[in-house]
């Protein structure tokens, strides 16, 4: 009987030490958090973010403020609330975007503002400054770029005035398209009398 | 009238674009410029401001039409293929098939030049063009109701006039 338990009482020990270790692994495991993030949602939101972007002289040319930040893989897209997208492209006039909500694109190499949105071109020496409203404005900032099909209304200084629907304005050529219905009214300057 | 330069020009237009290097605006199809009394219908309007504010503009159409109230009261009205306007001068260049009416005084040539500050053009015909100019001015009526013209004062009376 001596010589049974004895042979027994190993393999018991090792069979006990094996439930022990097993039980003890499950019981340290998390349970497996599926991925329930959907496609649609953020993986990674900030509050008052503040983005600035470099050209390769080390120059920020892009400055972005927002109220909330929420990144999306899909796209490498991002999502900002109530953003003021400044952008200050050496050798070009500053040009501020501020909207209620803008999408970021390839990492805001595009832009897309859904709702109302203001874009000042600020004056330069020989330039006033250049105020287009809109909605539904695409903006690149690289090559400088904006562009929408929607109504339009720009004004330049006190005396230029234009709306139309849609239109296409080249910040760097300083050039502005308006695609269609296109009213422009000019008040000359008053005379200075002699 | 020379005041309708002070005033608000607006333009209207299917598509335009502005080039503010250049302060040129291009306005395309159905274009419609009004500025106090003057309108302006082309096809195709370029509009250039000077750094003084001047603005020069060249149009096409089929054709151009222009009407603008005169000082005198009068409209001038005008059509051509083409035409150039200068503010800082004050000229207003019809080209191609140019035909200018004011009251009842028409003229056809292929360039008119309009002087918008003295009210007075030049027809001029080339050598390509229909050759001729034609220039048709209506005498304008006497007014019947008017008086009927004093009898000569006597020369005695004549000279003591003078001398008050």
């Amino acid at each position: 009987m001596n010589s049974l338990s004895s042979r027994l009482l190993p393999v018991v020990l090792i069979i006990f030490l094996a439930l022990l270790v097993w039980g003890l692994n499950t019981a340290a495991t998390l349970p497996a958090l599926n991925d329930t993030r959907l496609a649609n949602e953020p993986n990674l939101i900030a509050e008052h973010s503040h983005t600035v972007r470099f050209n390769d002289k080390g120059q920020p040319y892009q400055r972005l403020d927002a109220d909330k930040a929420s990144h999306y893989e899909e796209n490498d897209s991002a999502w900002f609330d109530n953003p003021h997208l400044v952008s200050t492209i050496p050798g070009q006039p500053r040009v501020d975007l501020v909207t209620t909500r803008v999408q970021s694109i390839n990492r805001g190499d595009k832009f897309w503002a859904p709702d109302p949105v203001t874009v000042t071109r600020q004056p330069d020496e020989k330039h006033a400054e250049m105020i287009v409203k809109g909605t539904q404005v695409w903006y690149q900032p690289k090559p400088g770029l904006a562009w929408s099909d929607a109504p339009v209304v720009a004004d330049m200084g006190n005396n230029y005035h234009a709306n139309g629907v849609g239109f296409q304005a080249d910040i760097t050529d300083q050039t502005l398209l308006l695609k269609s219905r296109v009213s422009t009214l000019y008040v000359p300057a008053p005379r200075s009398s002699k | 009238s020379t005041a309708d330069r002070e005033k608000p020009l607006k333009v209207e237009a299917d598509s335009a674009t502005y080039d503010q290097k250049t302060n040129t605006g291009v306005y395309t199809g159905n274009v419609i410029v009004t500025q106090g009394s003057m309108t302006l219908r082309s096809d195709k309007l370029t509009v250039h401001q000077d750094a003084d504010g001047m603005q020069y503009s060249q149009g096409d159409g089929r054709p151009v039409k222009f009407r603008q109230q005169a000082d005198d009261g009068e409209w001038v009205d005008a059509e051509a293929l083409h035409y150039d306007y200068n503010q800082k001068t004050g000229f207003l260049v019809l080209t191609n098939k140019a035909w200018v009416r004011k009251g009842q005084n028409e003229v056809f040539g292929d360039v008119i030049t309009y002087n918008l500050n003295t009210d007075q053009y030049a027809a001029t015909s080339n050598k390509t063009g229909a050759g001729r100019v034609n220039v048709t001015i209506v005498p304008k009526k006497k007014d019947a109701s008017a008086p009927a013209a004093k009898p000569a004062a006597t020369p005695a009376s004549d000279t003591t006039s003078e001398k008050q």
